[in-house]
């Protein structure tokens, strides 16, 4: 192992002498541009060695170095240590950063799509003594050693070019997928697609910049089977034509985002998609059966390229799609995407919980670099499903609840209240608590046993209702009213004890104190609007303080594009997948007694 | 009988020294091991089944009174195998292969124990094999359980396997959880459906009674 001193940084890391220096540098994350894949062939990864030595030249860097190898010129992917070392990397061989929102902490990323935009001038006189137009073009755009070109682009080259002009290529992974003249075509696009069980969501990326360009969301077709996993699984398990028309409404329902968008479908060379396991083995057309039976184990979780055109998705005719990889049936390539986005592929100094938190509530829990995960089956009551008058926080939803000589509630869209949605229910449970209209065992009490001390107003909110009193929480102009029922807090008990249990199970299977969490990062649709007293006073989350909670919403989306913009952080999506321990939660001994103790309000 | 009272009340509330105070204070009073068990133990529970079943009890009050019932058991149990007392039936429960759901299954043995009946938790993905062992070992009725639509076919195989084992008619099945249905019942050759715990604890004491 020698030390490796980078200049002009001044940092030093490790590099093993077995190891390339450009492979050394990335385990580091100083990523150098390499576009022929470390193959010595297209010069890109220059650096210069100021003090130290190294193995000799290979005869790639004798060819395109020449000279400059005597002041001390390598190339990175050809450098191996032989001694302690000072490397001076130039800006021009370091692949840019770009800087992506997460909702969180903003990553910046080295920019590397697996789709990129060439310009290159042919001229004749390159032709001399070159084996064949391929290898010209190849050479012309520094691409990887392997250039593919088919069929076609070979029947393009030979009649397309004249000397002099100049022209796009576009390469797709190793592949040379076209040639136009300059300015012909629209920079190229990437589409990063969240598939829910519930909602498709796609945000365009223009990759020549790495910039988002639109988001675009959809109800997901495949609701009219269902509308939750099992349902689906079900459905494709069991009805003759089952998978087909699940991966057809799915397809149907991004086609639609594309249409949309209102983007020329030709302008699209890839797709990145993440899902939960079921939705990527149905847009697969990999049956999901063993997802619905013990011991829920996926036909696949590895990340796969596949042609667009055989998926079929409504892009270029040469596009790719790639799938991230998942980590176990419960945990999917969503929660790979999240992990990305919360930078879960990067040690920590400390301790660090990710929930996703939705019908499925997926938990990850890092320390250092050590990394667990779970999922638990929160139910539908955080998204407004299944709640008396439960609704998704759009307009006229209950977002907000406050409990004091009146109620107070605030509605989404400031518009009459039609419903509640998942914050608005946490609310009015913990203030319901604290004003003890709800006992510890979530029992609502009828208004002849509520406390004296309830003012007029809230205790002529509490009625009879079907099963047990309700609470009103407004009423419509309509004479409607919106209430919550006693259902309605059983629910909520179960879907914070499934959260609740989840956290403590990962805890516990690293011993770790709740104390010790330093970063607590909510994802998923309610995330940004839960007040976290109110969760902290359900039990849903451990006594985490306020400046210790971020929200980052759509993680599993910002991941997708992470994976679409730069290679290095779908390789890392990739490894990430692998290297999690799955803790299945349900299985443990005493998952039943833990999980009723947590349906207590405590 | 105001102490039987006492201790169906403690079970009621969930408080497990009370109930089980009572039950040797009942057991100290010379009331035999059988009316303590009809008019206290079972008495409470079934009120807590009643609740259950109207939304005014949820999971964690049927699990603490259940917890109060099972100590109270065990205070009572040397005593009732010393009166000869036989359970009205044995029941062997199970979660159904491939589904790991245990709480209402548990929930569900808990309100059978509480109806008076000797149970065999035969536990989570439970083969059609291992039901149609537990008959042979002695259970006169199967309660199964399952929480998925996805694993709702494993009771049909039980049903089935029992057929095939020719014991079809010596054991009365029952069934119930989230996607089960009485109509799916019948199609199954199911003896009965329960939609809750507490109607499946009464549909059980129906059938043993018929």
């Amino acid at each position: 192992m020698h030390a490796l001193t980078v200049l002009p940084d001044g940092t030093t890391v490790e590099s093993a002498e077995d190891n390339h220096v450009l492979e050394s540098l990335r385990r580091h994350d100083t990523i150098l541009t390499s576009p022929c894949g470390g193959e010595g062939t297209c010069g890109k990864c220059r650096i210069q060695i100021e003090d130290g030595s190294a193995n000799a030249p290979t005869p790639q860097e004798r060819s395109l170095l020449g000279a400059a190898l005597d002041e001390g010129a390598r190339l990175a992917c050809q450098t191996m240590l032989a001694s302690d070392a000072t490397v001076r990397i130039p800006a021009s061989s370091r692949v840019p950063n770009v800087r992506v929102l997460t909702g969180g902490a903003p990553r910046d990323v080295p920019f590397f799509p697996n789709v990129r935009r060439r310009t290159f001038t042919w001229e004749r006189s390159s032709r001399e003594d070159a084996e064949s137009l391929v290898d010209v073009v190849a050479q012309l755009l520094d691409a990887r050693a392997d250039l593919r070109v088919g069929l076609a682009m070979a029947r393009q080259l030979a009649t397309v070019l004249e000397d002099g002009k100049t022209y796009e290529a576009t390469i797709l992974g190793n592949r040379l997928v076209s040639i136009s003249p300059e300015g012909a075509d629209e920079d190229p696009l990437g589409i990063a697609l969240d598939v829910g069980t519930t909602t498709v969501v796609a945000q365009f990326v223009n990759l020549k910049t790495g910039e988002a360009v639109g988001t675009h969301s959809r109800m997901n077709d495949q609701s009219r089977y269902g509308s939750d996993v099992i349902a689906r699984i079900n459905h494709a398990a069991t009805e003759q034509d089952g998978l087909d028309e699940l991966r057809e409404a799915v397809l149907s329902t991004i086609k639609e985002c594309v249409a949309l968008s209102g983007v020329d479908p030709s302008q699209i060379y890839e797709g990145v998609v993440v899902g939960n396991t079921t939705m990527m083995h149905l847009l697969a057309g990999i049956s999901p059966e063993s997802l619905g039976q013990l011991p829920y184990t996926p036909v696949m979780r590895a990340g796969v390229d596949v042609p667009a055109a055989d998926m079929p998705m409504p892009f270029n005719d040469v596009a790719s799609v790639h799938l991230v990889a998942g980590i176990a049936g419960y945990v999917g390539a969503d929660t790979v995407g999240a992990m990305l986005a919360a930078g879960f592929d990067e040690e920590y100094d400390g301790v660090r919980l990710l929930a996703d938190i939705g019908t499925n509530c997926e938990l990850v829990l890092q320390r250092g670099s050590e990394i667990v995960a779970c999922s638990t089956p929160a139910g539908p009551a955080f998204e407004g499903a299944r709640l008396e008058h439960g609704m998704l926080a759009g307009p006229g939803a209950i977002e907000r609840v406050t409990i004091g000589v009146t109620c107070e509630i605030r509605v989404v869209g400031r518009v009459e209240a039609r419903g509640i949605c998942g914050s608005g229910v946490v609310d009015v449970t913990a203030q319901l608590l604290d004003a003890d209209v709800i006992e510890m065992t979530g029992r609502m009490v009828p208004v002849e046993e509520a406390p004296e001390s309830l003012s007029e107003d809230i205790r002529g909110r509490i009625e009879a209702g079907e099963y047990g009193p309700v609470f009103v929480l407004a009423r419509r102009e309509d004479g409607d009213r919106v209430l919550v029922t006693q259902r309605d807090i059983r629910e909520t008990q179960l879907a914070k004890a499934a959260v609740r249990t989840g956290i403590d199970t990962l805890l516990h299977s690293m011993d770790i104190p709740a104390d010790d969490i330093d970063e607590l990062l909510i994802a998923g649709g309610f995330g940004s609007y839960l007040n976290t007293a109110n969760a902290r006073r359900l039990g849903m989350i451990p006594d985490i303080a306020d400046d210790k909670i971020k929200y980052i919403g759509n993680a599993a989306l910002v991941g997708a594009r992470l994976a679409l913009i730069s290679a290095e952080m779908r390789a890392r999506g990739e490894a990430l997948s692998r290297r999690v321990t799955h803790v299945h939660v349900a299985r443990l001994p005493n998952f039943q007694d833990r999980f009723s103790e947590a349906m207590l309000f405590e | 009988m105001a102490r039987l009272e006492d201790l169906a009340n403690s079970i009621i509330s969930g408080k497990a020294d009370a109930a089980v105070e009572a039950t040797e204070g009942a057991l100290a009073d010379g009331t035999p091991a059988a009316e303590i068990l009809t008019d206290g133990l079972i008495a409470g529970m079934q009120v807590v089944g009643e609740r259950f079943k109207n939304h005014e009890f949820y999971v964690p009050e049927v699990l603490i009174a259940a917890r109060a019932m099972k100590m109270s058991m065990a205070k009572l149990r040397p005593h009732l195998v010393e009166q000869d007392y036989e359970p009205v039936g044995t029941v062997a429960i199970g979660t159904v292969r491939g589904d790991l759901h245990d709480i209402g299954k548990n929930l569900v043995a808990m309100m059978l124990e509480g109806a008076g009946f000797a149970i065999m938790d035969l536990g989570i993905d439970v083969t059609p094999e291992q039901f149609v062992q537990a008959v042979k070992d002695g259970a006169d009725m199967i309660a199964l359980s399952a929480l998925l639509t996805t694993t709702m076919p494993a009771m049909k195989d039980t049903v089935e396997a029992l057929d095939a084992a020719g014991i079809r008619d010596q054991v009365k099945v029952i069934i119930g959880g989230a996607p089960v249905t009485e109509t799916y019942a019948n199609e199954i050759g199911a003896d009965g459906y329960g939609p809750d715990a507490a109607s499946g604890a009464e549909l059980a004491r129906e059938l043993v009674a018929a």
